[in-house]
């Protein structure tokens, strides 16, 4: 596995596409710095950026490069090889090299203009949410055969994710507003890893204010360090859980 | 040393591999032939265990595959459709190959292919500034690379230019006279006629005749393929 690791990430680091998101991330960035005289403000923004970006990056990225490197994989398991050993390599590679490019894109912007524990936290949790979305692409790839479906999947995942989940809880909260929320909002909030991300961060900048309802909330839930730990358990569960169900699906998968 | 009993596999309701019951040995050197859709490639992809077959059992050097991965380090395959990562080297693409199969058992390396091809001159180039055809030329060297006893090619020769063709035609002549099993599937016919030693014919998943060369050419007088194959087709459509 370590070879086949080791030759997909150089031609990873490769790839212009990876090179080009770095650089754009690394720009938006330091504009956002420069731009806004309040760091925290720019903090913020970069922020809701990075929950943005990253996950569609990571999820077109990764689902792309899988079906292009379709026939490859089947150049290689008429290696001697075990199959499982293959995809495991690849999606190591695809998150060693897409954490590389969201720590340099949004972790050196911050730690150059805003050098802090929290500026670290916030690009560690960056990197995070990369490596989740990569793990669910691998999921996506394995499930479908066909290139176009595989790549619609990964983009109805972000728009599920980014956009429409945040108005599905709101609708959730109006109609039952009455009844206590806070233990739904809790298991809701679990199973988005965008929501967990952002959760983490705002605890981190004490903002919760600017997020509204939801994060008042939280802070009380999760502003332990308990609660805290819980959180990242459950981040660290959306990244292992996909993965090795697309193992054990493209173990036994007709290539 | 590659046996099949009862092997199925449907899609669906389509039957790509029907009870197939076949035995090849070493030394033979066996064109697979066929209509589009016939089942060519799916018998290559469940003997490299690429497909899981639905019933019946391979066998490699008598040992059924599902039970273990090691039996592909004897084995020499050549896709029909091959692309590569982007990016990658064509140097780098037989290091990671030789590199996968040396941590086994140090093959011996057969570079002939290589160095026939010119491979070294382009060593350097990312892959996808190959054209097809050299990427044929790196696949074939690829299949070579570490003198496997059996060779599986499908469709070795599309996109190949005449020269280089001859060239793979000869490699494929002396490894089968040197003790090896190779299996082409091809639909350039003639292109097999000078190397075959026997034909091996598949239709909707069912072996329509397998023949030796000197069978083939009692039944109808011919060793050409491109004359021989479709007087054997009528004669089994009239029986």
């Amino acid at each position: 596995m370590r070879r086949i690791l080791y030759y997909s990430l150089v031609d990873l680091l490769r790839s212009r596409v990876l090179l080009v998101y770095t650089v754009l991330t690394f720009i938006m960035g330091m504009t956002m710095f420069s731009l806004q005289g309040y760091e925290d403000k720019a903090l913020l923004s970069l922020v809701s950026f990075m929950l943005i970006a990253i996950p569609l990056m990571s999820l077109m990225f990764t689902t792309i490069y899988l079906y292009n490197s379709d026939e490859f994989m089947l150049m290689l398991i008429a290696q001697p090889v075990k199959r499982g050993m293959l995809l495991r390599g690849s999606i190591l590679a695809l998150a060693i090299g897409l954490g590389l490019a969201t720590a340099i894109g949004i972790g050196i912007p911050i730690l150059i203009n805003h050098p802090s524990v929290k500026g670290l936290v916030i690009t560690l949790i960056g990197v995070i949410l990369s490596w989740v979305f990569v793990s669910m692409s691998a999921l996506a790839y394995v499930l479908s055969r066909d290139k176009a479906r595989g790549i619609g999947i990964a983009i109805l995942l972000w728009i599920y994710f980014a956009l429409l989940y945040d108005s599905l809880a709101l609708t959730l909260f109006y109609a039952f507003s009455d009844y206590p929320l806070e233990p739904l909002m809790i298991t809701l909030s679990a199973c988005n890893p965008i929501d967990l991300a952002r959760l983490l961060i705002v605890l981190q900048l004490d903002a919760s204010a600017l997020m509204g309802f939801s994060a008042a909330v939280f802070r009380d839930y999760l502003g332990s360090p308990l609660g805290y730990f819980f959180a990242i358990l459950l981040l660290v569960l959306w990244i292992v859980i996909p993965s090795i169900l697309a193992v054990r699906i493209f173990r036994t998968k007709d290539l | 040393m590659i046996t099949l009993t009862e092997v199925t596999k449907s899609y669906g309701r389509l039957k790509a591999l029907d009870s197939i019951k076949l035995d090849f040995v070493a030394g033979q050197c066996v064109a697979l032939l066929g209509p589009n859709g016939s089942g060519k490639t799916t018998m290559i992809k469940s003997v490299l265990r690429m497909i899981k077959i639905d019933q019946g059992s391979i066998y490699f050097d008598g040992k059924d595959v599902a039970d273990s991965h090691m039996y592909r380090q004897h084995i020499g395959y050549m896709p029909q459709v091959d692309r590569y990562p982007e990016r990658m080297r064509v140097g780098e693409l037989f290091d990671l190959i030789r590199g996968i199969r040396s941590d086994l058992d140090n093959p011996v390396l057969d570079e002939e292919l290589i160095e026939e091809y010119r491979l070294q001159e382009i060593w350097a180039q990312e892959m996808f500034s190959l054209s097809g055809g050299t990427r044929q030329k790196v696949a074939a060297a690829l299949a070579f690379l570490c003198s496997p006893r059996a060779l599986l090619l499908d469709e070795p020769m599309a996109g190949l230019d005449p020269l280089a063709a001859m060239t793979l035609r000869k490699k494929i002549k002396a490894s089968h006279l040197s003790g090896k099993l190779v299996l082409i599937s091809s639909h350039l016919l003639g292109e097999l006629d000078d190397i075959y030693t026997h034909v091996l014919y598949i239709n909707e998943g069912s072996i329509v005749f397998y023949l030796s060369r000197t069978e083939l050419q009692e039944a109808t007088g011919e060793t050409g393929l491109l004359q021989a194959v479709p007087v054997m087709m009528q004669s089994t459509l009239t029986t």
